[in-house]
């Protein structure tokens, strides 16, 4: 993406329709280069948005060996303010459901591994009230 | 940007659904058949409460639900109701209200083709022709394949791409295509 089109070039929820079409050709064209191209952009929105802006260092939370741990940034232009980075969960399951759609797709289970753990971290912080009858949500 | 507070207080409406959707399908690869059990009986808590009310006039949102409804429409009550509701909305959007009319400087494509996406992945006869007009309507537009230049919309270029191809072929999207 060119400049001023998500953070460092990474949007996460074009990103995961990015992943999801590569799959797609993968399937279509039976060009296994797509799954290679999808893998990486996995890794480059792993490495950018599951960073703080200045991409110093993971998101509060993460480690090296649970990257998505904290989550992962929308890739919102702007750091702050109405329209600026943060997490939505929308755009999140959507980017557990390309790691879960590529873990079948190439037939490696660390991807959905992945996803069950973006899952696990992020679930707590968007859904509140857990032990009533009804629980809530936050976007 | 981090999880330690909630940027904003509201629920989104499809949050619900699309998080029961998506943690059963990661749970249903895993090779723990319980690892997100917890997870997913909130989420089913709430769409329990939620479902039958459900109704919208956005054509982004529409897609998406029935595009998550999609997955368990034919095994869990509340996505046969979600994706009915969202082909009501649907019709009502498009047949009655005629959508299609409003000036497409007016409109966002990648809204639209949401809709697509969701028509793609469970079809119907009479919103088929609806999805083929939107893409028509985009693609005569000079907006996809390959964008005209426009300073107004230059920052939507990346997302209106990929989502006009998801709609033009939803394939990872759609239940049973990935074997």
């Amino acid at each position: 993406m060119k400049e001023g089109q998500g953070h460092q070039g990474r949007y996460l929820w074009t990103d995961a329709f990015g992943v999801l079409n590569f799959i797609t050709l993968f399937v279509e064209t039976k060009q296994p280069h797509f799954l290679v191209l999808a893998a990486i952009l996995v890794e480059t929105v792993h490495d950018i948005l599951g960073r703080t802006r200045d991409l110093s260092a993971r998101l509060p939370g993460a480690l090296d060996q649970t990257p998505l741990a904290g989550g992962l940034r929308i890739g919102k232009t702007e750091a702050a303010g109405a329209d600026g980075d943060g997490q939505y969960h929308h755009y999140l399951t959507m980017w557990m459901f390309a790691l879960n759609r590529l873990s079948i797709a190439t037939g490696e289970s660390g991807y959905n591994d992945q996803a069950v753990a973006l899952a696990k971290a992020v679930h707590p912080a968007f859904v509140y009230q857990r032990d009533a009858p009804f629980p809530r949500m936050v976007w | 940007m981090d999880l330690s507070h909630p940027l904003c207080r509201g629920e989104g409406n499809l949050d619900p659904i699309n998080g029961l959707v998506t943690y059963r399908i990661l749970q249903e690869t895993c090779s723990n058949p319980s690892i997100l059990q917890d997870e997913i009986h909130d989420y089913q808590r709430i769409v329990d409460q939620k479902w039958k009310s459900y109704t919208s006039s956005d054509t982004l949102d529409l897609g998406m639900a029935l595009w998550a409804a999609h997955w368990y429409s034919d095994q869990l009550e509340c996505a046969t109701g979600l994706a009915n509701a969202a082909v009501r909305d649907m019709r009502r959007v498009f047949h009655e209200t005629h959508y299609l009319d409003v000036p497409i400087t007016q409109r966002l494509a990648f809204r639209e083709f949401g809709t697509c996406l969701g028509i793609g992945v469970h079809p119907t006869d009479d919103l088929n022709s609806v999805a083929k007009q939107i893409i028509a309507a985009w693609e005569e537009a000079g907006r996809v394949p390959i964008p005209i230049y426009n300073p107004e919309w230059e920052s939507l270029e990346p997302i209106d791409l990929v989502m006009y191809a998801a709609a033009v072929c939803p394939g990872a999207f759609k239940k049973n295509y990935l074997h």
